[in-house]
């Protein structure tokens, strides 16, 4: 009763404001009284979701999505471009995190089985949806009445990023769970893998869609030496701020809170200033932070502690900027994406498992970790959209985007249920 | 470069001066007041601002108004935070009767001060929001630089508490005044009463709502990361409530700050846990100062302050001697102790600048900043030299 109370009152309490002064008085007055609103109220709707089984990142984003475009409009469409820098800023501390995460010790311990899992997982994912996909093309509208050359063009598409998993959402039910154990390492351990494969391979996927969608168009080194650069550039500057942050470690030491800030936002700003990938450059600082550095775990400890604002605002913004108006325009197709993705994860998870000789838990539980997908998947289908501009690339965006909105609700409480039931869960809930 | 890389660089900044300066041995009372007011990242701000290096241009120094509104209402949360009633009536009564006597005389001995200076003597011009801006600021006395030097220097244990009282009380003064101020420059502005009262009453009620939401849920236990998460997204309502209806943000964070330290038993741990952000806040203060700072030839209104606020602590102060210390032995020149003026005059023109920006609130910054490093210098010196004798 309490949480409700208090969301009603903040909620109310923002509308008085605006009934008394439609206008502000001063420049991001809004965006910061609106983030504060959230902020607290997302907690609390997180603590009553909590109360029915549910991971407190579908109650960011349930309270993002009531206070968002498509609910109550408080955080509106330009509310939210205003504020992207501190989803940016989120995402580059959650991937730091994740980096952190990655022990070289730990995987090689795993390192069989978690090869085999992360590529039967892509293998017969990227394959068996490609092919369904043009097997069933006929049936969606959005197919049907294309060429083949244009139907594989899309499919090869919709498979490179149905392997998109969101490493945000398992390092955020992890945190929250505060799981310990060997599900929850190898899931984090191979979400990590995949979002390095998936990100480096990305810009071939699109370069190979390119030869079916745009005619005459085939692949070239210009083009090849752009993915080069944009992979191995993020990558590099991931390497020199994780060995930055080594070096401020063990000669600075004072105010770490602070200087991770400003990390986060180095990375944040100099990946936009130089077109690098984020999640990648963000991910292999962490890495190299945890690898190569005695105190990298007390850092990566002091991270997490402060990480609680950072995962409210993204996952708040994520769940207000889903645009759950797609799902209706393209139901069947989406439905059939999402349901898709699902058995063939089941199925390559269990392939890659059998063949490592894994236990029954991670055979058939095991997949439903990998479901969850947020900012690299909607982050691919922008690239797919500026690449193929007009009607093509926002009806792909549209479509991307509604299996995303379902695959982001989805993966939190199928991976808490993972969780659960491996018993790596150390807090009640 | 963008806003937030901006940021990066004034705190990188800060922090390799701070580090630099405090491998230097100061022999120099003056340069010490330097260091101890934390001058250096005023003037480190200044170098980035648009008037010299233009790193900070003037679109990423709009932007950062987000930042300067933060620290600020961070600012009035913390002097808040440590005023608990309970706890302020161990003080003699007369410490408060001095302390208010004084900051009263003070502020309208300044305005009187400055009234006849700029009008009389040096006929110039300044519009009466400012005046009185600038009087409340010169009100204010430092109560950091004092508690460094009484406990560097062994003050006499009385009068070391007196001055720390005053130094203390004299900033919840200043920045409940600024509030108040804030009626009467609104009706300056020719904003309707009603409209003014209505704003400043819903500030008031949104802090004592967040004090109150805060004490409700610290009934429970909370870890530490839920704490820090309610203080920072609360004091964000708070402070963008403020924003939003142009009410002082010193004073939305005061109220807030005052209803936790009144209200909830965590009040003191909770001051504990978050003093970590008090330093590089302070810090984004002062490089924040120095980056809206505009310097003008304005010699006069640095006379006209510095001598105004000079002979009004003097007079001030004596006057509230005789008054209100009757009969007990007191040091005549105590005035020139509290001329130090510290951070809160800076954030109250700063507070100033953020609702009313302009060149005329932004010079404000440039007289306070200098006359904090001449008039801190001064304090220093008579404290180390004469009280510590006595």
């Amino acid at each position: 009763m309490k949480k409700v109370i208090i969301t009603t009152s903040l909620l109310i309490l923002y509308w008085i404001i605006k009934y008394l002064h439609p206008e502000a008085n001063a420049a991001f007055a809004e965006p910061t009284l609106v983030t504060g609103i959230i902020l607290i109220s997302a907690y609390m709707v997180a603590l009553l979701v909590k109360r029915i089984k549910l991971p407190k990142l579908t109650g960011y984003m349930v309270l993002g999505m009531a206070v968002g475009p498509i609910g109550l409009n408080f955080l509106t469409r330009d509310l939210l471009h205003q504020l992207h820098f501190l989803e940016d800023l989120a995402l580059s501390f959650i991937a730091l995190t994740a980096g952190g995460e990655f022990k070289y010790e730990r995987f090689r311990k795993i390192f069989k089985s978690a090869t085999l899992q992360l590529s039967g997982q892509i293998l017969v994912v990227f394959i068996g949806l490609f092919l369904s996909l043009i097997l069933f093309a006929p049936y969606f509208d959005f197919l049907a009445n294309q060429e083949s050359h244009m139907v594989i063009g899309f499919s090869i598409l919709f498979a490179g990023t149905a392997l998109s998993k969101s490493p945000a959402t398992t390092i955020g039910i992890i945190t929250e769970l505060r799981a310990k154990g060997r599900i929850s390492e190898m899931v984090l351990t191979i979400t990590i893998l995949k979002a390095i494969v998936v990100v480096m391979a990305f810009p071939l996927i699109i370069a190979w869609a390119k030869t079916y969608l745009i005619p005459d168009t085939t692949l070239n080194l210009v083009l090849l030496n752009d993915v080069a650069r944009q992979i191995f550039g993020s990558v590099f500057l991931g390497v020199i701020i994780g060995f930055i942050i080594i070096a401020y470690l063990k000669f600075v030491k004072v105010e770490q809170s602070i200087f991770l800030l400003g990390i986060a936002v180095i990375l944040t700003e100099f990946t936009n200033i130089f077109d690098m990938e984020i999640l990648l450059t963000s991910i292999m600082a962490g890495i190299i932070v945890e690898n190569f550095s005695e105190k990298g775990e007390a850092l990566i400890m002091n991270i997490e502690k402060s990480s609680l604002p950072f995962y409210i605002i993204f996952f708040g913004f994520a769940g207000a900027g889903l645009h759950i108006e797609a799902l209706s325009h393209t139901i069947l197709l989406t439905a059939f994406l999402v349901v898709a993705r699902l058995v063939f994860m089941f199925v390559g998870n269990y392939i890659g498992s059998f063949l490592a000789k894994e236990t029954y838990l991670v055979k058939n539980i095991s997949w439903m970790g990998y479901v969850g997908q947020a900012g690299i998947a909607v982050g691919l289908g922008t690239i797919i959209e500026k690449t193929f501009p007009g009607e093509i690339g926002s009806t792909f965006k549209l479509i991307l985007i509604a299996t995303v909105v379902i695959n982001e609700l989805l993966g939190p409480v199928f991976f808490k249920y993972v969780l659960i039931r491996a018993k790596e869960s150390t807090v009640e809930g | 470069m963008t806003s937030l890389l901006s940021i990066v660089l004034i705190v990188l900044l800060a922090f390799v001066g701070s580090t630099i300066f405090k491998k230097i041995k100061i022999r120099s009372t003056f340069l010490e007041s330097i260091a101890y007011t934390g001058m250096l990242y005023i003037i480190l701000g200044y170098i980035l601002s648009p008037e010299v290096f233009n790193v900070f241009d003037d679109t990423i120094l709009k932007n950062l108004n987000i930042l300067f509104a933060l620290v600020l209402g961070w600012a009035g949360f913390l002097v808040g935070l440590q005023a608990k009633f309970s706890g302020m009536r161990r003080f003699p009564s007369m410490y408060f009767r001095y302390t208010v006597t004084n900051i009263i005389l003070i502020f309208f001995l300044s305005v009187v001060g400055f009234w006849f200076l700029l009008k009389m003597v040096f006929h110039v011009q300044m519009e009466t929001p400012n005046m009185l801006i600038l009087a409340l600021a010169g009100a204010i006395t430092s109560p950091i630089m004092l508690a460094v030097v009484v406990r560097d220097n062994r003050v006499q244990a009385r009068l070391a508490h007196l001055l720390q009282f005053q130094a203390a009380f004299d900033n919840l003064l200043g920045i409940v005044t600024i509030g108040f101020l804030e009626i009467g420059l609104g009706l300056y502005k020719q904003e309707s009463f009603g409209m003014v009262l209505t704003d400043i009453s819903m500030v008031i009620i949104v802090a004592l709502l967040s004090g109150g939401i805060y004490t409700w849920l610290s009934k429970h236990k909370m870890s530490e990361e839920e704490e820090t998460l309610y203080i920072i997204g609360l004091l964000m309502v708070v402070v963008g409530t403020a924003l939003y209806l142009g009410v002082s943000l010193l004073f939305a964070g005061l109220i807030f700050g005052l209803v936790l330290a009144n209200s909830t038993k965590r009040a003191r741990s909770l001051y504990r846990n978050i003093q970590q952000l008090e330093k590089p806040m302070y810090i984004l203060l002062l490089v924040l100062a120095g980056a809206n700072m505009n310097i003008q030839p304005a010699y006069i209104l640095i006379i006209v302050f510095f001598v105004g606020r000079f002979g009004a602590k003097i007079l001030g102060e004596w006057v509230a001697n005789l008054t209100i210390k009757k009969g007990e032995r007191h040091h005549g020149w105590l005035g020139i102790a509290n001329i130090g003026m510290g951070g809160l005059p800076l954030a109250i023109v700063l507070d100033f600048y953020v609702m009313n920006p302009g060149p005329g609130s932004g010079l404000l910054i440039f007289v306070v900043f200098i006359t904090i490093v001449f008039q801190d210098g001064i304090a220093l010196n008579y404290l180390k030299g004469r009280l510590i004798r006595k």
